[in-house]
């Protein structure tokens, strides 16, 4: 017995485990499991269970990867690298050219920019509307960002990273949605922070907000009229502030088409439901979107290694965006 | 199907090994014949094609090794024992056709990807090619008898412990068992214990780190700091270790559940002092692949120096070939015979006087050489090799963040000091030591309960979570 009670052991806790989970292989099998082992690949699909885990997105990215992995790499080094490869080249072949052009964005924004800038900023502001008008026209590009707050999911982290926003406070963590806004801390900058600190500390001018796609397992009726409820309440709070809502943005088409439930239909349909609330309540509604997408309306497969993050150097092109809309 | 599923751990071993133990020694090598194709197929999604080619193997083969032996005895009969040393035309023939059949696949598979973009590998094909030509050449060159019964043969090629990611087992390591095992539950135990050890690597450790490579994807290269892309190579080395051993440490446990002994495939290859010993202790059984196939029939070093250098880069450039079709592989496969040329040629005794020098220099080394395997994009591959040594290329282009190594040492950092320890060898040692203590047994069953705790959630539907 001594030489072989781990054999013993295991034969017991793996007979109590094994109706269990034969149960669970067969509801996976009945719901169609492919779809959910491609869902947990990414950040936004699993992030509920990130709850109470330091580092959500390294779990999140782990189930992903355990899957992934586990098609491919089990075959120890004979792997197969055509798909990756191709991803990589792709990536790289646009890759240039918009790195080097923001890198002199970057560089004019703080130097030689202001006078062309603002021009544009002015004008742009003409077409957003009323609201923009007053805030946009006096100030000059480089105080664009002054006293302004960003709260967002893991692409308002790594535009927080990756991009100069002056300086903006920014709450963000990976898997930040509407339900969970007072209960994540911050994961950028002033690390710790909960949202009601933040917002406590002092009042902001501007407050974009871009949350929604963490949001698409729930009900979607529920999360609307949450959403709704929370940017009311912001703006309760921060009386001054003008608040932007943002439009979220796509994942890749082939990644929306492997996905039922984190798919670029969902994201339009909270999109279009964000944007009726920006009507009603006379917000701001901006839409990234057109900066990223490709001709089938998904993210660009070029500007993205996981079909869902841009990579980090096209974040700036984000924050021109939002500095050249003057919104 | 990989070990590390669900479905693998809670449907087709149980159920595999349910029918494997009651069956008698005939059935058992049909049924684990049989029972590896329907694990290969899951692994191909039922792809007809490949299972058409791995089944059309063991009948070639075993018809191939037959007809060697026909051959031969025609021959006996022929010429008495005057030339039964050499090998007639007649086997000649039916080894290289058959070799061409074989590598022929395989170099069809592999380079297709070079034109084609849509031909995917079939899973294993690399590993079953080298093993089924293995016997092949063992029986041409009377090391081994043919095998007589094909159902013997499929079981051998085809037994799913090391059917996808090897080891690469020898038929003569496994004749005897083919034949006559003996299963014991000290046996089962023992091969319970690796499998759970293995398994704890993969998706313990492997799939943890592995995270961490592919966050430097998103980024993207140009984006990360250099601190950052050292920890990211470091991290991929311990994934690719991890990974691997892991997986071949799943094999030997499962072969031991079956009753057979499959070779060990790691030997601490990162206590390495030189990439000569390195390659030694790593992928061992690919490794005694090249040596015994195409080394030691090229001459090895008995022709001389000159010679030498040169069958080592033939070994090299095709080992860096086995691995993948890609450039990257072939450049890969030439630095590795650089350094070793280089190490044989004199830096070896240094190496081995001063360890503390030789582990530094592998330190080093072992990422580097990791980096240009793992990227197979040259353009990239450049970015990241400027990642890590800034100094030729002043002020680096893109935004980066600069607190990311701060960010992803918070993130991974006990992950990667887990790594690091169970590099040195250490948990092997201890568990070796105390393998039948009880509190050993119950550190396993944490290691499986948290491994499956792990595949489960991955597994997990979002909805469920979704819904508090």
């Amino acid at each position: 017995m001594r030489k072989y009670h781990y054999l013993v052991l295991f034969l017991i806790g793996f007979l109590v485990l094994w109706p269990f989970m034969l149960h669970k292989l067969y509801i996976e099998q009945e719901k169609n499991t492919e779809a959910f082992v491609e869902q947990t690949g990414a950040e936004i699909g699993a992030e509920p269970s990130g709850d109470g885990l330091e580092m959500p997105e390294g779990d999140v990215l782990a189930e992903g990867n355990a899957e992934a992995a586990d098609g491919t790499s089990g075959q120890g080094t004979d792997m197969e690298e055509g798909s990756g490869q191709e991803k990589q080249g792709t990536g790289e072949a646009s890759g240039q050219e918009p790195g080097t052009e923001q890198a002199a964005e970057e560089a004019s924004g703080q130097e030689t920019a202001p006078d062309g800038a603002s021009g544009e900023t002015q004008e742009n502001a003409g077409e957003a509307g009323e609201d923009a008008e007053e805030t946009a026209e006096e100030i000059p590009p480089e105080e664009f960002f002054q006293d302004t707050l960003f709260i967002g999911d893991s692409r308002t982290m790594g535009l927080a990273e990756y991009a100069d926003l002056d300086n903006a406070v920014v709450f963000a963590n990976t898997g930040m949605n509407i339900y969970r806004l007072y209960s994540l801390k911050n994961a950028v900058r002033d690390q710790g922070l909960y949202l009601e600190d933040i917002l406590a500390e002092r009042q902001y001018r501007k407050i974009y907000l871009m949350l929604g796609i963490n949001e698409l397992g729930y009900d979607e009726g529920q999360t609307v009229k949450r959403y709704e409820e929370e940017v009311l309440k912001l703006q309760k709070l921060q009386p001054e502030a003008k608040i932007v809502l943002e439009a979220n943005m796509h994942v890749t088409t082939a990644r929306s088409g492997r996905d039922a439930i984190f798919n670029n239909e969902g994201i339009d349909r909270i999109n279009e439901n964000i944007r009726q609330i920006a009507e009603k309540y006379g917000f701001s509604y901006i839409d990234v979107n057109e900066v990223f997408d490709d001709e089938t309306g998904g993210l660009n497969p070029e500007y993205t290694h996981d079909e869902v993050h841009v990579l980090g150097k096209y974040y700036q092109q984000w924050a021109d965006w939002i500095r050249e809309n003057g919104v | 199907m990989v070990f590390s599923s669900m479905e693998f751990l809670f449907l087709f071993l149980p159920l595999f090994l349910l029918v494997y133990y009651l069956l008698p020694l005939k059935g058992k090598n049909v049924f684990l014949f049989f029972g590896s194709l329907v694990f290969y197929g899951f692994g191909i999604a039922w792809n007809i094609y490949y299972m058409v080619l791995i089944i059309a193997s063991v009948i070639l083969n075993f018809l191939a090794a037959k007809g060697i032996e026909h051959c031969r005895r025609k021959k006996r009969i022929q010429d008495g024992e005057e030339t039964a040393g050499q090998n007639s035309t007649g086997e000649k023939v039916i080894l290289i056709l058959s070799l061409c059949y074989n590598f022929g696949l395989l170099l069809f598979f592999k380079y297709a990807g070079f034109f084609v973009q849509n031909i995917i590998l079939p899973i294993g094909i690399s590993f079953y090619t080298f093993q089924i030509t293995s016997y092949l050449i063992d029986v041409y060159r009377k090391k081994t008898r043919p095998e007589q019964d094909v159902m013997r043969l499929g079981a051998y090629l085809t037994m799913f412990p090391q059917l996808i990611a090897g080891p690469i087992v020898n038929y003569s390591e496994v004749y005897k068992q083919l034949r006559k095992r003996k299963i014991t539950l000290v046996s089962c135990n023992h091969g319970l214990q690796f499998f759970t050890l293995g398994l704890g690597f993969k998706v313990l450790l492997a799939n943890q780190l592995g995270n961490l490579w592919e966050d430097i994807q998103t980024i993207g290269y140009e984006s990360i700091s250099t601190p950052l892309a050292w920890l990211g190579i470091l991290a991929y080395s311990l994934q690719i270790y991890f990974d691997f051993y892991g997986y071949s440490l799943m094999a030997v446990g499962l072969g031991k559940l079956l009753g057979f002994r499959i070779p060990d495939n790691f030997r601490q290859p990162y206590m390495s002092l030189s990439m000569t010993e390195f390659w030694r202790r790593w992928h061992i059984t690919l490794g005694r692949w090249f040596r015994e196939y195409v080394y030691i029939p090229l001459g090895g070093n008995r022709k001389g120096k000159a010679r030498q250098f040169l069958n080592l880069l033939v070994v090299w450039l095709l080992t860096g070939l086995w691995h993948g079709a890609n450039w990257n592989f072939i450049f890969w496969g030439l630095l590795l015979f650089l350094i070793m040329s280089v190490e044989k040629a004199g830096l070896l005794k240094i190496l081995e006087r001063w360890k503390i020098v030789g582990h530094l220099y592998m330190c080093f080394l072992i990422p580097v050489t990791w980096a240009i395997f793992a990227i197979t994009d040259p353009f990239m591959l450049k970015v990241y090799l400027l990642k890590l040594f800034p100094f030729f290329e002043a002020g680096s282009q893109g935004v980066v963040f600069q607190g990311d190594f701060e960010k992803y040492v918070g993130m991974y950092g006990i992950g990667l000091l887990a790594g690091l320890i169970c590099c040195t060898g250490l948990v092997e040692k201890v568990f070796i030591k105390w393998r039948n203590k009880f509190w050993m047994s119950l550190l396993l069953l944490i290691i499986f309960g948290a491994s499956v705790f792990c595949i489960y959630r991955g597994l997990n539907d979002p909805f469920l979570y979704y819904r508090f």
